[in-house]
């Protein structure tokens, strides 16, 4: 081991303890948004690496958009927003919204939808029983004697929640906004996606940590005052 | 990488400056923050991301408002109408600022902070910044009660010129002034009162030196 080496491993060691440690949060892995059984494939349940839906501008999306109302939304309104709310939800707050659509019955997306994937895992499984199989039923419902659902269903109705898939005013459309680093991007913690502001913005499906998957913790409601200047 | 961490640093750099520099005054501090160490999200006594009460015509309302019976202001020479009740946003002032003794539209909100629970306590324990009397912090909150008749009047039509001259007319009849809001045209709480701003005190739109923002409007 040469002199250098001495230095470069506990470096190393330093680097790896800095990604496990809880800077970066925690995983999608034994979160609520966990969806496989014990021993299943995590990541399946909403991403696949070959055929995937590009029509929900998600990642590599595993769900099929046809058994999906994207119309089945109402939006949010208010007489003193200074920037246009679109007449249905965009990108990546589709992929949310495809489970949390509705408390009591599917409004938007169908059974079709949330219980079928479009690439299964492994090769040859074609949404058979062995891939519901592997899904796990109590990650969204009760079970005997519980309600249904029991997951938090915003939708269809989204007036009473903040809005969504609107673009980031700017200064001169509404001064009491901060404005981002990056137009397009956000901030570095608190993302746009093309300029929108969409469920992901405030909301880190893969981090439980900051509960109710937050981005960063809303003490002293940051997380408000990260765009609002009030 | 070390174009990253430069980028990095830079970044939380630009963040912190933005805490220090461009909030200027908010609601943080102020006689409107009920927020305390253990409950900690100054915002969320107003207003709530999901599961806002919608029949209240402020954004995300988080409060539930009882059904209070105001007596509104009247005058004889008032040249626009008044309405029955108060409308839109000044239901949401009044909802505490009725000082009507109602448990479930003072107190609960309607979404918790955090995971949520509804209806939610979680405000209760701050019984001090809303009744400092009693726990030796100055007087008690201003409460206007239910009768509006010694207020100035809300929730009318702004007059136009052919209406009342004694006015002047706004540059948009819909919005008011970009400093003294209308709401929908009409005058309410927050056309002179900025809830999030205590720079002003009491919360006022604009400095009232000289009266500059009775003057905004009447032209007396």
């Amino acid at each position: 081991m040469s002199h250098l080496d001495c230095f470069k491993f506990p470096l190393v060691l330093f680097v790896v303890g800095l990604f496990a440690s809880p800077l970066f949060g925690a995983s999608v892995v034994g979160s609520k948004h966990d969806m496989s059984a014990a021993g299943g494939e995590v990541c399946v349940h909403c991403h696949t690496p070959h055929f995937a839906n590009t029509e929900i501008s998600a990642p590599l999306w595993n769900k099929k958009s046809q058994n999906f109302n994207f119309d089945a939304f109402t939006m949010y309104t208010s007489p003193t927003i200074d920037t246009a709310i679109p007449a249905r939800p965009s990108g990546i707050s589709l992929a949310c919204l495809g489970c949390h659509d509705s408390v009591s019955a599917p409004e938007a997306a169908t059974s079709t939808y949330t219980h079928y994937v479009v690439n299964t895992p492994g090769s040859g499984l074609n949404n058979s029983q062995a891939y519901w199989n592997s899904l796990n039923c109590n990650a969204c419902h009760g079970g005997h004697g519980s309600p249904l659902y029991k997951i938090p269903a915003v939708g269809p109705d989204l007036t009473n929640d903040h809005p969504i898939s609107m673009v980031y005013p700017t200064a001169a459309q509404d001064p009491s906004f901060y404005q981002p680093p990056d137009s397009q991007k956000g901030w570095p913690d608190l993302p746009l996606f093309s300029g929108k502001v969409e469920c992901a913005t405030c909301h880190n499906v893969h981090d439980p940590s900051k509960i109710p998957f937050l981005r960063m913790a809303n003490t002293g409601s940051a997380l408000c005052y990260r765009c609002h200047n009030k | 990488m070390r174009l990253k961490i430069l980028f990095l640093t830079l970044a939380g750099f630009s963040i912190f400056l933005y805490t220090l520099v461009a909030r200027g005054a908010t609601v943080v501090g102020s006689k409107h923050d009920l927020s305390t160490p253990s409950t900690n999200e100054p915002c969320a006594f107003c207003h709530t991301p999901h599961f806002a009460n919608i029949s209240i015509a402020a954004p995300l309302w988080n409060r539930s408002i009882g059904n209070v019976t105001f007596q509104m202001y009247s005058s004889t020479t008032i040249d626009t109408t008044i309405p029955g009740v108060p409308s839109g946003v000044s239901l949401a002032c009044l909802g505490c600022h009725d000082g009507v003794n109602s448990a479930n539209d003072k107190h609960d909100l309607r979404n918790a902070p955090g995971p949520g629970g509804m209806p939610d306590q979680s405000s209760w324990p701050n019984c001090e910044r809303c009744h400092p009397e009693y726990y030796g912090g100055g007087g008690p909150v201003n409460w206007l009660g239910t009768d509006l008749k010694n207020d100035h009047p809300i929730s009318m039509s702004y007059p136009t010129p052919a209406q009342d001259p004694g006015f002047f007319t706004p540059p948009d009849p819909q919005k008011g002034w970009s400093d003294v809001p209308l709401y929908n045209g009409k005058i309410e709480c927050p056309s002179c009162h900025n809830v999030h701003d205590p720079s002003h005190s009491p919360f006022l739109r604009i400095s009232n030196a000289g009266s500059a923002l009775c003057y905004k409007c009447h032209n007396k």
